[in-house]
């Protein structure tokens, strides 16, 4: 048996229709015609029976089309159902795309965050300690620095004490040397001047 | 050529000539006699270096110069040799080249002597005494008073120098004392 549903009691339905409007015409203007007593009942039934071949050569034309045109109908139904059913199934999985993504978002917001606090922390740290070398490095030069100039500071005057008594002591020497000292201190030339360097 | 060359190659002949004769200290100290005059005296420099005086003006100069400075034979001729050759202008270096050449041929130095105080005979005697000593060659000395000094000596031979002067040891002593730390 096929699957396809019957479209007979449609058919039923829609001749059953058709005779009632034929008819009713008739039965009024059969009571019409009691009081004129005039009824061609031959006629009406060649009208009825002209109606009947028109009715079933309507339904020899137009079944097939009919019954094609509703197939499609209930195909086109059931496809736009189906795609319904898609698009409710699509829309679910964005949403659930939509939300799995918000979720992720927060997540890498979290993450981006705390990555940030840390990469911020290391900075600091980072800083703190660059300038604690700096400020070290600043204070070792200016140890040596000072250390440097006050070397120099005591050569100064160490030169310039030693020059200051030399002076003194040269003064002293040509007003104190005399020719006794001189012949000294040429006896002890001419006795070492071999050995000097 | 240099004034350096041509003094050695002219003292170099001279000495030679005059080692024959046996007689290179004495010719020496007439060569330097001759030098002394020139560099001591501008005239005589202008005279005989000018080119606008003829050579016969010159040749009657020296002769009698080396009559008055009773020059010897030799050391006449390499004075009128020089005249003619016109290098008598090199009689200073000449007369210092050869100065050198006749040490070295006599195994003889120069110390260059200063002192804060004249030496006394024997302090000179044993001063030479001592700088052979310490070289191994006869020493002629150069002495040079030098009140700078303020007491001691100061001789140098060649590229030796022996300082014992008072004026060294303040020297010696400032530096010490300038450098300690």
């Amino acid at each position: 048996m096929s699957d396809r549903p019957s479209h007979r009691p449609v058919f039923r339905a829609a001749l059953t229709a058709a005779l009632a409007l034929i008819f009713s015409p008739a039965l009024g203007l059969a009571a019409e015609t009691e009081f004129h007593n005039v009824w061609d009942s031959w006629f009406e039934f060649s009208r009825v029976l002209n109606f009947l071949i028109v009715l079933f050569g309507l339904y020899f034309i137009l079944r097939k089309p009919i019954r094609k045109a509703m197939d499609a109908r209930r195909e086109g139904i059931i496809k736009a159902m189906e795609e319904a059913k898609e698009a409710r199934a699509e829309a679910a999985r964005l949403r659930e795309e939509y939300e799995k993504r918000t979720a992720d978002l927060d997540e890498e917001l979290a993450k981006m965050r705390v990555q940030a606090e840390a990469d911020r922390e290391a900075l600091k740290a980072r800083l703190l300690k660059e300038s604690a070398e700096s400020a070290e490095r600043i204070l070792e030069h200016a140890r040596f620095t000072i250390e440097q100039e006050t070397k120099k500071a005591e050569q100064l005057i160490r030169a310039r004490a030693a020059e200051l008594a030399l002076d003194l002591a040269e003064k002293a020497l040509e007003r104190e040397l005399g020719p006794e000292d001189q012949r000294r201190f040429i006896k002890d030339y001419i006795a070492k001047v071999g050995e000097m360097n | 050529m240099t004034g350096g060359s041509v003094a050695r190659r002219y003292a170099k002949a001279l000495i030679e000539l005059a080692a024959k004769e046996d007689r290179v200290d004495a010719v020496g100290e007439e060569i330097e006699q001759a030098a002394g005059l020139f560099e001591s005296s501008a005239e005589l420099r202008n005279l005989m270096f000018s080119p606008g005086i003829v050579k016969d003006v010159k040749r009657g100069i020296l002769t009698e110069l080396l009559k008055r400075a009773s020059v010897g034979e030799l050391s006449g001729r390499f004075l009128q040799l020089l005249l003619e050759k016109d290098r008598l202008r090199d009689i200073v270096p000449i007369s210092a080249k050869y100065r050198e050449l006749a040490d070295e041929l006599n195994n003889r130095v120069r110390a260059q002597v200063r002192s804060a105080f004249a030496l006394s005979d024997e302090e000179e005697t044993a001063l030479r005494n001592q700088l052979s000593a310490a070289t191994g060659k006869e020493v002629v000395l150069e002495i040079e008073t030098d009140a700078t000094l303020l007491g001691g000596l100061k001789a140098r031979v060649g590229s030796a120098t022996w300082d014992g002067s008072v004026r060294n040891h303040l020297e010696s002593l400032r530096e010490r004392l300038a450098g300690r730390s």
